[in-house]
C-alpha cells in the first residue's frame, strides 16, 4: 500500500523532473536504508541481515556496495529500501512472519534456510520460477532443492548459501580423521591425556548444541518428524536412534574424553577460543570457523589444523548438519519480485558466496569461482553430499528446544537419557497439539 | 557528677581551617556554664568533640578526671539536646525516652519505671505513646531534655536548644531549664547564639571567637569587665559605642575636642579605643556635641543614637520621660567610671579603664 | 524549618472534595487516553490472547479455558516455578544487601571525605547501564570453564580447583544470580543512598550519645528510617527480577537442562520457539499476579506503619 503510493509519487516526481540532466555517479547510492537515487520512481523493500552490504567489515562492505551499485546503475528507475534485521535471528524471523501474514512484510527478504519452511506453511512467500531455468534447480543439493521448492514444484526461495559442521583436529595430536565414534573418542582420551581438554561440542541451551548433536542422530537414518511433520523422534526405531546417540555424547563426558563444561558452550567462538589457547585437540564446528582460525591462529599453528567429516556409529554411516541462508520474495508486485530474484541472481548466487566464502548450493558454482579452489572445499563439498536441513516444520524450534534441555540434563547427571527423552517427548508432543 | 576539663583542644579540617584553637576550659561539678559567640565561632564543635561526635586534632578531654578522648560517644556519659532534637521519628516518647537506658541494657521494667519519672517532672506524661511528628516544638524540646535528663549522665550538653522555638516559648523554655538546673543540678555545657540566654542562665559565660575562647567569667563580670574588643562589642544590647580617642594626663581625649576624665596611670598621647556602654552617656549642657539620629522608645526606656561631629555613632539608653527631636543638637557627656580603654591594635582591655 | 506549637495531630486536614470536580476531565483525557493507548490496550490484548489458542502462526480461532489449563498443566512449569522462586529470592536478597552496604560504604567514605567514593558510585552504576544481553555475556567470559576462564585462572592462581560455575545445574543458578546482583545492585544502591543522605545527621550523632554501636544505629536507625525506601526497592526489584531473562539466555540460555530457566524465559520460549502466543500470554499473566501478589504481602510487611515522619 505505503510503497505504491509512494511510486505513483515518484512517478509524477520523476514526470516533473523530465529535461534535467543528472548523475548517478554524483549522488550518494548506498545509505543506511537505501539503495539507488531517492527519487527514483520504483521501489523495492529488502530485509536483509547485517553480514554483507552493512557488514563491519570494510573489505566486505566495499565489495558488496560496488555490487549494489552497479545493479542499481542497471536500474535507474529503481530504488531499494533496505531494513537492516537485528542478530536476534529466532525472535526476528518470527516478526517477519507476523509482518509477512499481515500484509506488512518488505517485498523481498532475508529467511534463515531452518525458518523456511515456517513461511512456505504460512503462504507468504511468492513463487519466482519465471526467474530460473530447470536446470538450474535441479542442479541445487538435494536438501536445498527439496527445500525451496513446494508440491506444485514452485520456486519459493533461493538458498543462497549453505553451512555444515565438520570435525577439527589438531593433527599433531591426532594425525589420522577419526572416523567412527569409538575413534573419535580414543583420539579425544589421547589428547587429554596430553593435557587438553578432550573434544569441544555445543551442549549449552542454544539451537548450536542440537544441530550440531542431530549430525549423530540423522547418521544412524533417525528421523525428528514424520512426512506429516508430526514428531516421531521418541517413537519406535528413532527412539533406539535418539538414545545411542544421546548416550554416544554422556560417554563421552563420563570417559573424560569430553570436559563436562560442555553444557555451558552456547557459541562457537568458544572453540576459536581454546584452539587459539592451545587448550584442545579436536572439537565439532562450522565450516565458516576455517577461515576464522587462519585469522586467528599463527601459521604454523594453523597449518596442523584440519576438518574432517563428522565421525558416525560407522564408516559408512555418516551426517551432517547444514544451514545457511534463504532470500524470497513476498510482494503481489510481479516487478517488485523480478527486481529480487535478479539482485538474487547478480548480487548473492555466486558472487556472494565467492566474497565472503560462503558456501554455494550448487555443485556447478564450487567450479565457477576461484574462491573454492582450497583443500577443506572439497571435504566440505564431499560432507554435503551427507548434508541434511533440518526439518522445515513449524515444531521444529521447540523439538530443538527440548533437545538443548535434554542434553543439558543428561551430560549434567540430572536425568537419565530415558527419562529425559520422554520428558521432551511429552513437551514437544503437547506443543505440537497447541500448534 | 563529674567536672570536666578541656586542655589545648585543636580541631582542624582538611584544608588546614582551624575549628578550635587550642581551647582550655574548666568546668566545676554541677557548675552550669554557657558558651556563647557568632555562628562559626567554634562553639557547637566545642561541644560535639565533648560528646564524641567529633574528634579533636589534639589535647585532652577529661570527665571526672579521666581522659575520654578514646572513648566513643556511649561511653562517655554525656546527654545532649540537639537543635533540632533529633528524636528517633519511629519511635515513640516512651521509647525516645528510654532508648539510651535500653541501650545500657536496663531492664525493660526498670526503664519504663524511670521514663514515667522523667515525664512526671516534664510533665509530658500524657505524650509518651505518641509519636514525634505528632508533637508541638514545645513538646519535641521537652521529651528531647527528657532523653538527656533520664539517663542522670555525668555531662549535660545543650546544642542551642531554645533557637527553634518561637519568642514567647522561647521565654517561658528559659524559665523551665533555670527550674530544671535547681532540680537536677548537673555538669552542664550549653551553647547558644543569644546572649540573653547566656546571662540569663550561666553561672558562668565562655564567649568565643575564630575558634578561640575570648573570655571566660560570671555573667555580670562579662557584663562589666570585657577582657577586649570583641567581648565588649559582643555582649550587650545595644552594644558598646567605641571611639578613638588620646590618652591625655587626666583621661582621654575624642577627636581632639571632647576630653573624658579617667582615672589611674597612663601613658600620654597614646592612642586608644574608648568604649562605653550606652547607659553610661546622657546629653548635658557641655561636652561632646552630637545631634540625634533616632529615637526608639521601648516602654521602660528610650533608645536614642546620636551621630558625634566626627561621624561616629553612639547609642544611649534614656529615662521614658527624656524631651528629645530627631535632628536635635545636643552635648553628650559620659560616666567616666564606666569607661573602658582598649588597645586599638590587639584589641585588649588597658587596665586603665577600671 | 520552623514549628507552631499547635500539635500536628490536632489540626485538621484540609477537606477534600467527595467527587472530581467535571472540570477535571478535559485536562485528565490526555494522560488517560494515552495510559489506555500504551499500557491498557496490550493489557487486554494479552488477556484475550491468554484465553484464545492464537499462535505466532495464525490468529485467534476460539476462545475457552483450554489453553490456560493446558499451560498450567505443563511438566515443566513446577521446575520453573521452584526456578523462578530461587532466582529471584537469591536476586533480591543479594541485591539489596549488596545495594545498602554499597550505598552505606558511600555515604560513610564520603563524611570521612575518602577519596574514590564517586569513583566507586560511578563504577556501580555502569553496571546498570550495561545492556542485559552484554551482561550475560560479560559474566559468560568470567564464569568461562575453559583453562582460560578468567575466574577459574584466577582461582587456580590461589591454588584453587576449578569451580564449575555454568555446567552444572546448582552452581549455574548461582552464577545467574550474582550476574543479576552485579547489575541490579546499582537502582537498589541509587535508592538507598538517596535515602540515606536524606537521613539527618544528628540522629546518628543522638544514637551514639545514647550508647548505640555501629550495629545497633544500623538496626535502630538506618532500617526504620530507610523502611519506606527498602519497601520500594523491594517491589521494583522482584517485578524487575521476575521480568529478567536477557541476562539469562546470554549467560546460560536457561541451561544446563532448566537448571535456570526462570518464568519469563519459560515464557519467551513458549511464544518464540513453540509459537504458542496463547500460552505464552496465560505464562504473562501468572508472572502479572506473582508481582501484585509480592506487592501486596511486601507492602503489608514493610508499609503497615502509618505515621512516618517524612
Amino acid at each position: 500500500m505505503t510503497h505504491r503510493f509512494l511510486r505513483i509519487l515518484g512517478a509524477v516526481g520523476a514526470a516533473c523532473a523530465v529535461g534535467i540532466p543528472s548523475s548517478l555517479a554524483a549522488q550518494d547510492l548506498i545509505t543506511r536504508d537505501r539503495v539507488g537515487l531517492p527519487d527514483a520512481p520504483n521501489t523495492m523493500t529488502f530485509r536483509l541481515t547485517a553480514y554483507d552490504l552493512y557488514s563491519s567489515d570494510d573489505a566486505t562492505r566495499t565489495a558488496f556496495e560496488e555490487l549494489f551499485a552497479e545493479f542499481i546503475e542497471a536500474r535507474p528507475d529503481w530504488k531499494i529500501e533496505t531494513q537492516i534485521a537485528t542478530d536476534n535471528i529466532g525472535q526476528e524471523q518470527a516478526r517477519l512472519l507476523e509482518q509477512a501474514r499481515a500484509g506488512r512484510g518488505p517485498d523481498c527478504a532475508m529467511i534463515d534456510s531452518s525458518q523456511l519452511a515456517l513461511f512456505k506453511s504460512a503462504d507468504v512467500l511468492t513463487p519466482m520460477n519465471a526467474h530460473w531455468s530447470e536446470a538450474e534447480i535441479d542442479d541445487l543439493f538435494p536438501f536445498v532443492r527439496e527445500a525451496v521448492t513446494n508440491e506444485d514444484g514452485d520456486l519459493l526461495a533461493w538458498w543462497w548459501f549453505t553451512d555444515l559442521r565438520v570435525l577439527y583436529r589438531d593433527t599433531r595430536l591426532v594425525p589420522d580423521a577419526p572416523q567412527t565414534w569409538e575413534e573419535l573418542q580414543a583420539a579425544s582420551l589421547a589428547t587429554v591425556d596430553a593435557g587438553k581438554e578432550g573434544v569441544l561440542f555445543n551442549g549449552g541451551r542454544w539451537e548450536g548444541t542440537t544441530f550440531d548433536w542431530l549430525a549423530h542422530f540423522w547418521a544412524q537414518g533417525g528421523q525428528l518428524v514424520d512426512d506429516e511433520g508430526r514428531p516421531v523422534f521418541a517413537e519406535g526405531e528413532n527412539r533406539e536412534k535418539f538414545l545411542t546417540a544421546i548416550n554416544f555424547y554422556k560417554d563421552l563426558v563420563d570417559s573424560g574424553a569430553a570436559p563436562p563444561r560442555v553444557t555451558s558452550i552456547v557459541n562457537y567462538d568458544d572453540f576459536n577460543a581454546a584452539a587459539a589457547a592451545g587448550t584442545t585437540g579436536l572439537f565439532i564446528g562450522g565450516n565458516w570457523q576455517y577461515g576464522q582460525l587462519r585469522g586467528t591462529l599463527p601459521v604454523e599453528d594453523f597449518a596442523a589444523w584440519e576438518v574432517s567429516a563428522i565421525p558416525g556409529p560407522s564408516v559408512d554411516a555418516r551426517a551432517t548438519g547444514t544451514g545457511g541462508w534463504t532470500i524470497a520474495a513476498m510482494s503481489d508486485d510481479e516487478d517488485a519480485v523480478r527486481i529480487c530474484a535478479e539482485m538474487i541472481r547478480e548480487i548473492y548466487s555466486g558472487q556472494s558466496n565467492a566474497i565472503q566464502g560462503l558456501l554455494p548450493t550448487s555443485a556447478a558454482q564450487y567450479e565457477r569461482f576461484d574462491a573454492f579452489d582450497g583443500p577443506e572445499y572439497d571435504v566440505f563439498a564431499q560432507a554435503l553430499v551427507d548434508g541434511q536441513a533440518r526439518p522445515g516444520v513449524p515444531i521444529y524450534p521447540e523439538i530443538s528446544n527440548n533437545i538443548q534441555i535434554l542434553i543439558g540434563d543428561v551430560l549434567s547427571g540430572a536425568a537419565t537419557p530415558e527419562e529425559a527423552l520422554d520428558a521432551a517427548n511429552a513437551a514437544v508432543q503437547a506443543a505440537y497439539e497447541r500448534l | 557528677m563529674a567536672d570536666l576539663a578541656l586542655t589545648d583542644v585543636m580541631k582542624t579540617y582538611g584544608r588546614g581551617q582551624v575549628a578550635l584553637d587550642r581551647v582550655s576550659l574548666d568546668v566545676q561539678d554541677r557548675e552550669f556554664v554557657v558558651i556563647v559567640g557568632p555562628s562559626g565561632c567554634g562553639k557547637s564543635t566545642t561541644l560535639r568533640v565533648i560528646a564524641g561526635i567529633e574528634e579533636e586534632t589534639s589535647g585532652d578531654i577529661r570527665i571526672g578526671g579521666a581522659v575520654v578522648n578514646d572513648l566513643c560517644p556511649g561511653a562517655r556519659d554525656v546527654a545532649m539536646v540537639f537543635q533540632d532534637y533529633a528524636l528517633y521519628p519511629h519511635m515513640t516518647v516512651a521509647g525516645n525516652i528510654g532508648f539510651g537506658l535500653r541501650r545500657r541494657g536496663m531492664a525493660r521494667a526498670k526503664v519504663h519505671e524511670r521514663v514515667k519519672r522523667v515525664a512526671e517532672v516534664l510533665e509530658i506524661t500524657d505524650l509518651l505513646d505518641r509519636r514525634p511528628a505528632m508533637l508541638s516544638g514545645g513538646q519535641r524540646q521537652r521529651v528531647a531534655m527528657g532523653r538527656a535528663m533520664v539517663r542522670r549522665p555525668k555531662v549535660f550538653l545543650f546544642d542551642e536548644p531554645l533557637s527553634n522555638l518561637d519568642a514567647r516559648l522561647r521565654v517561658s523554655m528559659r524559665s523551665e531549664m533555670r527550674r530544671l538546673k535547681e532540680h537536677m543540678p548537673t555538669t552542664t555545657v550549653y551553647v547558644t547564639h543569644d546572649q540573653t540566654e547566656a546571662m540569663t542562665m550561666a553561672d558562668r559565660v565562655v564567649v568565643m571567637n575564630s575558634g578561640r575562647i575570648e573570655q571566660v567569667g560570671p555573667p555580670m563580670e562579662i557584663y562589666r569587665h570585657p577582657a577586649n574588643l570583641f567581648v565588649a562589642q559582643f555582649i550587650g544590647s545595644p552594644a558598646m559605642n567605641l571611639l578613638d580617642a588620646t590618652l591625655t594626663e587626666t583621661g582621654a581625649e575624642i577627636a581632639g575636642k571632647t576630653h573624658i576624665a579617667l582615672s589611674g596611670a597612663r601613658d600620654v598621647g597614646r592612642q586608644i579605643v574608648l568604649g562605653f556602654r550606652p547607659e553610661a552617656v546622657r546629653p548635658a549642657d557641655s561636652g561632646m556635641p552630637a545631634r540625634v539620629r533616632t529615637l526608639e522608645p521601648i516602654g521602660q526606656e528610650i533608645i536614642v543614637e546620636f551621630e558625634s561631629a566626627a561621624g561616629t555613632r553612639i547609642s544611649s539608653r534614656l529615662p521614658p520621660d527624656t524631651q528629645l527631636k530627631a535632628g536635635e543638637n545636643v552635648h553628650l557627656t559620659v560616666d567616666s567610671a564606666c569607661a573602658h580603654v582598649f588597645d586599638p591594635r590587639t584589641g585588649a582591655a588597658l587596665d586603665s579603664s577600671a | 524549618m520552623t514549628m507552631s506549637d499547635t500539635p500536628v495531630a490536632a489540626q485538621k486536614a484540609p477537606r477534600r472534595p467527595k467527587r472530581a470536580r467535571p472540570a477535571a476531565w478535559p485536562w485528565l483525557a490526555p494522560a488517560l487516553l494515552m495510559l489506555g493507548a500504551f499500557y491498557l490496550v496490550p493489557i487486554l490484548d494479552v488477556l484475550r490472547l491468554a484465553f484464545g489458542d492464537a499462535t505466532l502462526l495464525r490468529s485467534v480461532e476460539s476462545y475457552g479455558l483450554e489453553g490456560i489449563q493446558q499451560t498450567l498443566s505443563s511438566p515443566a512449569l513446577p521446575g520453573v516455578l521452584w526456578v523462578t522462586v530461587v532466582f529471584t529470592a537469591a536476586s533480591v536478597i543479594g541485591i539489596l544487601a549488596t545495594g545498602m552496604l554499597v550505598a552505606l560504604t558511600v555515604v560513610r567514605g564520603e563524611m570521612r571525605g575518602l577519596w574514590g567514593m564517586s569513583a566507586l558510585r560511578t563504577v556501580v552504576l555502569t553496571a546498570w547501564v550495561v545492556p542485559g544481553i552484554a551482561n550475560g555475556l560479560i559474566w559468560q567470559m568470567l564464569f568461562s570453564e575453559a583453562p582460560f576462564g578468567a575466574l577459574n585462572s584466577t582461582l587456580a592462581v590461589f591454588g584453587i580447583a576449578p569451580v564449575r560455575w555454568l555446567s552444572d545445574p546448582s552452581n549455574a543458578m548461582v552464577s545467574a544470580a550474582i550476574a543479576n546482583v552485579w547489575q541490579g545492585t546499582a537502582f537498589a544502591m541509587i535508592v538507598f543512598y538517596a535515602a540515606r543522605k536524606g537521613l539527618s545527621q544528628d540522629l546518628y550523632a543522638a544514637a551514639a550519645i545514647d550508647g548505640a554501636g555501629p550495629f545497633a544505629r544500623f538496626l535502630f536507625i538506618t532500617l526504620p528510617q530507610m523502611r519506606a525506601a527498602i519497601l520500594v526497592a523491594t517491589v521494583l526489584v522482584t517485578i524487575q527480577t521476575l521480568n529478567t531473562f536477557d541476562v539469562i539466555l546470554a549467560l546460560t540460555g536457561g541451561g544446563p537442562g532448566r537448571a535456570t530457566e526462570v518464568l519469563s524465559l519459560f515464557t519467551f520460549n513458549t511464544v518464540f520457539y513453540n509459537f504458542d502466543l496463547s500460552g505464552g500470554s496465560a505464562l504473562a499473566l501468572i508472572l502479572v499476579l506473582i508481582a501484585l501478589l509480592l506487592t501486596v504481602v511486601y507492602i503489608r510487611l514493610l508499609g503497615d506503619r502509618p505515621d512516618q515522619d517524612k
